[in-house]
């Protein structure tokens, strides 16, 4: 018999409904699905279509109307909500659309925010530097954010989520407010973190994202089509 | 990178809105401040002026019967034949517990002096204190200056018919007329006036004092406390408290004490209210930034610790602001408002206590808010992914 594969995300008939008026409707419909370590996967479909949805339950941020989320070998919302923000600062590094940085923290400040919860005592300071240099800010490192460009902002962002080396890197939409040059430079970058050996799913519109994943997953009415 | 970075982020880069944030302690403190300088302020003046206003408290030896009035007032008993008070005994008021809030002790001698076949009463006192008991007495002539000399009451200058200059014998001892009062209306008027040991020593009471007149005020106590602190150590004396004019007085302080109280109540209340309502203004302004927090890894007990670290310095700063700003406006409004009114000055003790208070009000006043925030769901917070 064979031995069953273990991937680093599973996703078991999952179900998220909300309630609109008296009548209920689906937003993610029995999906099932699943990401090895490693990959790189984008997920696309229309407004609406839930993938958002989806990636907020593979991010530990939604609970499900009912299936699992299994990341891991740990099923996320069998978690208590304190644990699986632990989860979160261990597992995941989050890059936002519209980038949700921190107006009043400079960039250092904002690069080394997952940090204030961590466990780590020493030399915060220096891994956010070095991952601000690795994004290019490092002589913008005492801006605040209203000071920096769009494609800036979002070099931060991704600075901020991979400060913690977290093995998941989940992206919403991390293109959607870039010029098409920028864009691709954000995508090269992704794509380098892939190498490095981080999971990166993003959620996109850009069909052009494609060429940069190993796989792309397609969500339509709440159910994955591909 | 530690939680209170974030605060102080927050704090030093959005200084107008933490302003606004605080303004509702600032004017809490601030009022309480200046409302209490006030009062402290009439207390004082209310002091001076009972100073001014003569004893307060007189001692006289435990007698029966007979009564003794002095100045209209009552004091109790003495019997000028039997009991006086020792001398030499009169250093133990002194030592008494609230000794700091005695005035000026006034010993006296009296007792009747026949002079031009004229029976008289003779008052020796200690000129130094009795005069400053006494700031209201007029004269013509000159207050007395050597052992020699007598100030004699208007009514037994009448009736003796001398003035300033004269020469009075009394037990075979000349004594010159240095002065006479104008009339005052009280016994004094009635007296002549000697220094206290010539007045023992014509009246044989050599180290003998008939009764003790003490101006003390105590804002911190009771007069009544003064007088039993008194009478403890003097066992064979009557300590009488003038209660009726300090009391009237105390009152009026203490109503405008519980006046201050209950508006410094409201007003902190109404202060703290408006605290927790721009706090939550703030927190829901700041709900998608705690739902980036959550969304990273913070714990619910973070993003408190996060609001409420805010709310502690803004207290702080709130206390502080208020503080100044109190005592700022009892500085300008105590001249306007209070005749002869000078502000207390800079109590420190209040300071701490304005500080502290308004910490703790700022914490609880936050505490729903922050509650609120950190029982944000994190994707509702964000509303992005």
């Amino acid at each position: 018999m064979m031995k069953p594969v273990d991937h680093f995300i599973q996703v078991h008939d999952l179900v998220k409904t909300y309630a609109d008026g008296g009548r209920s409707v689906s937003a993610i419909d029995q999906v099932n699905l699943s990401i090895d370590d490693g990959e790189f996967v984008t997920i696309m479909g229309r407004s609406g279509s839930g993938k958002s949805t989806l990636l907020s339950m593979l991010g530990a941020l939604m609970r499900p109307t009912s299936g699992k989320v299994v990341v891991d070998s740990m099923d996320l919302y069998s978690l208590g909500s304190e644990q699986r923000a632990d989860f979160r600062s261990e597992y995941i590094g989050f890059i936002f659309q519209s980038f949700q940085l921190i107006p009043y923290l400079t960039v250092l400040e904002n690069v080394s925010l997952p940090m204030a919860v961590t466990g780590l005592k020493k030399k915060k300071m220096d891994m956010a530097m070095a991952v601000i240099d690795r994004v290019g800010l490092a002589d913008k490192h005492d801006r605040l954010p209203d000071r920096l460009s769009g494609g800036e902002q979002e070099r931060v962002a991704i600075a901020r989520a991979i400060v913690n080396h977290p093995p998941l890197i989940l992206a919403d939409e991390p293109t959607g407010n870039l010029d098409t040059d920028t864009a691709g430079r954000i995508m090269e970058q992704l794509a380098s973190l892939n190498r490095e050996g981080h999971t990166i799913v993003v959620v996109t519109h850009n069909p052009e994202m494609e060429a940069y994943a190993s796989r792309n997953i397609r969500v339509r009415d709440g159910r994955v089509s591909a | 990178m530690k939680l209170y970075n974030i605060c102080l982020g927050n704090i030093k880069r959005r200084k107008t809105r933490m302003l606004f944030l605080a303004l509702g302690l600032i004017i809490g403190i601030g009022t309480v401040v200046t409302l209490l300088s006030i009062t402290e302020s009439m207390g004082r003046d209310i002091e001076e002026r009972l100073d001014q206003f003569g004893a307060n408290i007189v001692m006289a030896p435990r007698m029966e019967n007979l009564s003794l009035n002095y100045g209209g007032i009552d004091v109790g008993g003495v019997n000028y034949e039997i009991r006086e008070l020792d001398q030499a005994s009169l250093f133990r008021i002194h030592t008494i517990e609230n000794a700091k809030n005695l005035g000026v002790i006034a010993p006296k001698i009296l007792g009747p002096v026949t002079i031009m076949d004229k029976t008289v009463l003779l008052m020796g006192v200690v000129f130094e204190e009795e005069l400053a008991l006494k700031p209201w007495w007029q004269k013509t002539g000159a207050f007395p200056e050597a052992d020699n000399e007598l100030l004699l009451g208007s009514a037994a200058a009448s009736l003796l018919n001398v003035s300033p200059g004269s020469t009075l014998e009394m037990k075979g001892h000349p004594f010159q007329v240095s002065g006479v009062l104008e009339p005052t209306g009280g016994s004094e008027d009635n007296a002549v006036i000697a220094g206290l040991s010539p007045a023992q020593k014509i009246l044989g009471k050599q180290g003998k004092i008939s009764l003790v007149e003490i101006s003390a005020f105590c804002r911190g106590c009771p007069i009544t406390e003064l007088t039993l602190q008194i009478a403890e150590k003097f066992p064979n004396a009557t300590v009488t408290a003038m209660k009726q004019a300090v009391m009237s007085k105390m009152q009026s302080i203490e109503l405008f004490k519980s006046f201050s109280l209950g508006v410094s109540v409201l007003v902190i209340t109404i202060g703290a209210l408006l605290v927790m309502v721009t706090m939550m203004g703030s927190v829901n302004q700041r709900t998608r930034e705690i739902g980036v927090f959550r969304a990273i890894g913070f714990r619910q007990g973070h993003v408190m610790e996060i609001i409420l670290l805010e709310a502690l310095l803004l207290g702080v700063f709130g206390g502080l602001a208020g503080f100044v700003l109190g005592n700022g406006v009892a500085r300008i409004i105590i001249p306007l408002t209070l005749e002869a009114g000078r502000f207390p000055g800079i109590d420190w003790q209040l300071g701490g206590i304005c500080l502290l208070m308004s910490a703790a009000l700022s914490l609880l006043a936050s505490l729903y808010p922050a509650f609120k925030a950190a029982s944000l769901d994190p994707n509702q917070a964000l509303r992005v992914l």
